[in-house]
């Protein structure tokens, strides 16, 4: 179904080929799993799998790529649209129309179908895709992983013999996995091609049939599912993937007692006069990274801009080492590393974005950016930098920043096993120069790696 | 004390949420037809009783499709304004009195809003866009047009990031407080627009065959008797200016 | 390191990957008019300098609409798409639009997309465009101030008519002029620092 021969890949600009000498076979009906650490090429072979990179003057490719029998890069974009469904990373930035139904079907009007076509096809997606109940909504107002699932929903109804799926899972919680998952295995019932690249294998490789390992632009290995699930961590640290199993849930404990780092009590706030949550109590200490846990859409990013003063609670207090604090006050002592970072990054270079202009900070800067894998990017503007690496960059700016209290907000989605470390590692050291450390995520592996506390924020603290 | 963690809805403001009408109602190009007339109808005859006689059409329609709040709206802004021009104005000293004359021209145009408040609230982005279609727009265009409107509610958002990041790091100095708002948005707007170009171009666009439309459009009697009136109104109003 | 794809294509004709990131950018335009003509509504004045507000704090999108897209019709569309979203105004912001649109595109094109003294030309072009905002109150001047002489005290139609001469319009084409000239600055000194 899909073959590559000998393929090479060079990007404009860069001085080392993307893809090398890449070869490898897909079976009709097979699901693919390509793991592989950050850059080693997963998301090129997926582009021009769905034909993305295949007339881009820009890159440089050879070699043979054959898709449903046909040459590849004899057909048009659209023609091999019209045979390869894409699913791609981030939710928000998918989607074209303002509505579901519309979404869906947006493929089917590029293609000039009817009506009675388009109508069977959307039945047909919204069923296999599990979204039925959000025909009619408004994209917008939809969470993450419905999101997620409309693009699973948009990419089969035109039908397509392949799909392909670039880290679909990086923003999504684990429940919105679990959903994703179940729409895969039933494209894989169907016979589909599917190609997925991943980060989080957990839920992939139960899908999978094959494991390609791609390094350095080709696939280096291939595994069975069973072979990766059975081999020990050391061994699948030094090829640099993430776990194979589901990390096990954390249930949240109750802060240790006492008066240091931030203590909540009572806090209720509400958006637009709608409650997000009621009377919640919660300890965070300083010395410890704690980490906030729950499903996506339960206003934990909304907790998190209370921490940083920049929402106002309706009730209750906040108080920073027994003392009141006003949310100016919370302002000037917090640092937020934010879930879209692009916001936040506004530096001429990298080392400038950390610096923030203070000269005086360059070693800790330099040291900072070391840390976080970002050594030989101090030079860079911050918009040449990949997604993760700007990632990376906002937590390098956390680390330097002289602030008490710093919050991150989903820091570690869609970074691989090292990265991933790395973040852990710093937020370890902030931890350690007797910081608050509040993370929120809904990656477990994360919070088992970096061992952080998991606070519970809905139950009231145990004071004995 | 239980904690009580509802579901957040983001409620965003959808600059053209609509119901979805494919029954019934207006062809989008006749609203889009009658917008232009009211344009027309006010460019040849301000403040005059023709004016006021279009929106009356446009209240009518409003009504039709179930809206009498937004014409009782519509129409307290308008009252307000003609009672600003009539009664508040002469009393005020003439200086001040001008810094309210842009209000008072908003009076002037009021009925060209009318009509495009109509069209944006009875129409939803899919039958518009099936309505561009069908008059042959060029797909380059409808596309732009469809990114525009999609990236409104988006920029809004995100506008909100930039300033909470903002707010956060206190910048100094005029250079970084511009770059702190300005190139995050930049950056962001236009790393989202590369994301949905390859989310778009993934899913055929640049198919070269016509496109369809899932929403039906189409003209019926209903059509053909709202531009009758309309266009009638508009030749009483040349005929008046000609013989005046 | 990840690389993505490019957001452009190479061909010579804008495609609907370009047009997509021109109707992005587009809205963030639209936007700020926007936010500044309802401001504009508080005065005469301050609507009049409205245009050159604008004028400076859309150089910079201008400027990364003109590196990212490098072949013609971007500008002619934000300048459609402008004249339709501000149709309730007035269809003369339509008719202006696609003029200054396509001078902008002559004088873009001449510059081969890259900032300078023909890129700010165009720029300038571009904003002019939207005059047609303006225009209404020039031409209906005289039968609206006929149809309030009656009813309005004489001091205030007088001071209107004051405003609204050709002495005030070539007034905010020049500040158009100032103003484009300095957005076009703060635009290509923004694009050199952060996105090259």
């Amino acid at each position: 179904m899909i073959h590559f021969d000998h393929v090479n890949l060079t990007y404009e600009n860069a001085d080392h080929p993307a893809l090398s000498d890449c070869s490898f076979d897909i079976e009709k009906g097979q699901t693919v799993l390509l793991a592989g650490m950050s850059g080693c090429g997963k998301s090129t072979i997926l582009n021009l799998i769905n034909g993305l990179l295949l007339h881009d003057e820009q890159t440089e490719v050879s070699g043979t790529i054959q898709i449903s029998g046909k040459a590849a890069q004899d057909l048009e974009q659209w023609e091999v649209a019209d045979l390869v469904g894409s699913v791609f990373q981030n939710p928000k930035s998918q989607f074209f129309n303002l509505t579901v139904a519309d979404e869906i079907i947006f493929g089917l009007e590029n293609r000039g179908a009817t009506r009675p076509q388009m109508e069977r096809a959307l039945a047909r997606a919204a069923e296999v895709c599990g979204v039925q109940d959000l025909l009619g909504r408004d994209i917008f107002g939809l969470s993450g992983g419905e999101k997620q699932r409309i693009a699973c929903a948009s990419a089969y109804a035109t039908d397509p013999d392949v799909l392909v799926l670039d880290e679909p899972s990086a923003n999504l919680d684990e429940q919105s996995i679990e959903a994703l998952a179940k729409v895969l295995a039933e494209w894989k019932r169907q016979g589909k091609t599917v190609v997925i690249a991943e980060h989080r294998l957990w839920y992939a490789i139960d899908i999978a049939d094959e494991v390609f390992y791609i390094r350095d632009g080709h696939v280096e290995r291939t595994f069975t599912p069973d072979q990766l699930r059975f081999m020990n961590a050391a061994d699948r640290a030094q090829l640099g993937l993430r776990q194979c199993t589901r990390p096990p849930d954390i249930a949240p404990e109750p802060g240790p007692v006492g008066d240091d780092g931030i203590v909540a009590q009572g806090l209720t706030t509400s958006n637009k006069r709608i409650p997000v949550w009621q009377n919640i109590d919660f300890h965070i200490p300083r010395g410890r990274v704690c980490a906030i846990t729950g499903k996506n859409g339960a206003g934990k990013t909304t907790l998190a801009r209370v921490l940083c003063g920049l929402k106002k609670t309706n009730t209750g207090t906040l108080n920073i080492d027994g003392q009141v604090t006003k949310r100016k006050q919370l302002r000037a002592r917090s640092f937020m590393v934010m879930q879209d970072v692009n916001a936040q990054l506004f530096g001429e270079t990298a080392l400038d974005e950390v610096t923030f202009g203070d000269e005086s900070l360059k070693d800790q800067a330099h040291d900072a950016l070391e840390r976080l894998g970002l050594g030989g990017y101090a030079k860079r503007n911050p918009s040449t930098l990949s997604g993760g690496q700007r990632q990376r960059l906002a937590v390098a700016d956390a680390l330097v920043s002289k602030r008490d209290i710093i919050v991150l907000d989903e820091p570690t989605s869609g970074l691989d096993l090292r990265h991933m470390q790395q973040v852990s590692d710093a937020l370890h050291q902030m931890a350690l120069s007797d910081r608050c450390v509040v993370v929120i995520t809904h990656d477990m592996e994360f919070v088992h790696t970096s061992n952080a506390l998991v606070i519970d924020w809905a139950r009231p603290i145990d004071r004995r | 004390m239980h904690a009580n963690v509802m579901r957040i809805d983001d409620v965003m403001d959808s600059h053209d949420r609509a119901p979805e009408r494919d029954d019934g109602g207006l062809d989008p190009r006749t609203k889009l037809l009658l917008t232009l007339l009211s344009c027309f109808v006010v460019f040849t005859a301000p403040l005059s009783s023709f004016s006021l006689v279009f929106m009356g059409l446009f209240c009518i329609l409003f009504i039709i499709e179930r809206m009498p709040k937004l014409v009782f709206e519509l129409l307290a802004v308008y009252v307000g304004i003609m009672c600003l021009a009539q009664f508040i104005i002469p009393v005020l000293p003439a200086q001040v009195g001008v810094m309210l004359a842009v209000i008072c021209y908003g009076g002037v145009i009021f009925p060209c809003a009318v009509a495009a408040v109509y069209l944006v609230k009875t129409t939803s982005v899919g039958q518009f866009v099936a309505a561009l279609r069908a008059i042959h727009i060029p797909n380059t265009l409808i596309v732009a047009l469809t990114a525009t409107l999609r990236f409104f509610p988006a920029i809004r958002e995100d506008f909100s990031h930039v300033r909470d990041a903002s707010r956060l790091r206190k910048p100094h100095g005029p250079q970084r407080r511009v770059d702190c708002i300005y190139v995050p948005l930049l950056l962001n707007v236009s790393s989202t627009a590369a994301d949905l170009a390859a989310s778009v171009t993934a899913r055929g666009i640049d198919n070269p065959c016509q496109k369809t439309s899932w929403h039906r459009i189409g003209f019926s009697a209903g059509d053909a008797i709202v531009l009758a009136v309309a266009l009638a109104i508009y030749a009483a109003c040349i005929a008046w200016r000609v013989m005046t | 390191m990840e690389k993505s794809i490019s957001s452009s294509s190479s061909s010579k004709k804008m495609t609907s990957r370009d047009a997509v990131m021109v109707g992005a950018l587009g809205a963030l335009i639209i936007a700020i008019r926007f936010v500044f003509m309802l401001l504009g509504g508080l005065s005469p004045y301050a609507w009049f300098s409205s245009h050159f507000i604008d004028a400076i704090l859309i150089g910079p999108i201008f400027m990364l609409i003109m590196s990212k897209v490098r072949k013609p019709g971007a500008f002619l569309i934000i300048a459609v798409i402008t004249g339709f979203v501000f149709l309730a105004a007035t269809w003369m912001i339509v008719a202006t639009g696609i003029i200054g649109g396509l001078l902008c595109e002559f004088f873009v094109k001449r510059a081969n997309y890259r900032p300078g003294f023909l890129a700010t030309m165009g720029f300038l072009c571009f904003n002019l465009g939207f005059l047609g905002d303006f225009l209404p109150l020039y031409i209906t001047r005289d039968e609206y101030y006929a149809a309030s002489m009656s009813t309005m005290p004489p001091a205030y139609v007088d001071a209107l008519y004051q405003l609204v001469t050709p002495e005030t319009l070539i007034a905010i084409i020049a500040s158009i002029v100032v103003g484009s000239i300095l957005g076009a600055l703060f635009g290509s000194r923004m694009m050199r620092r952060h996105f090259n």
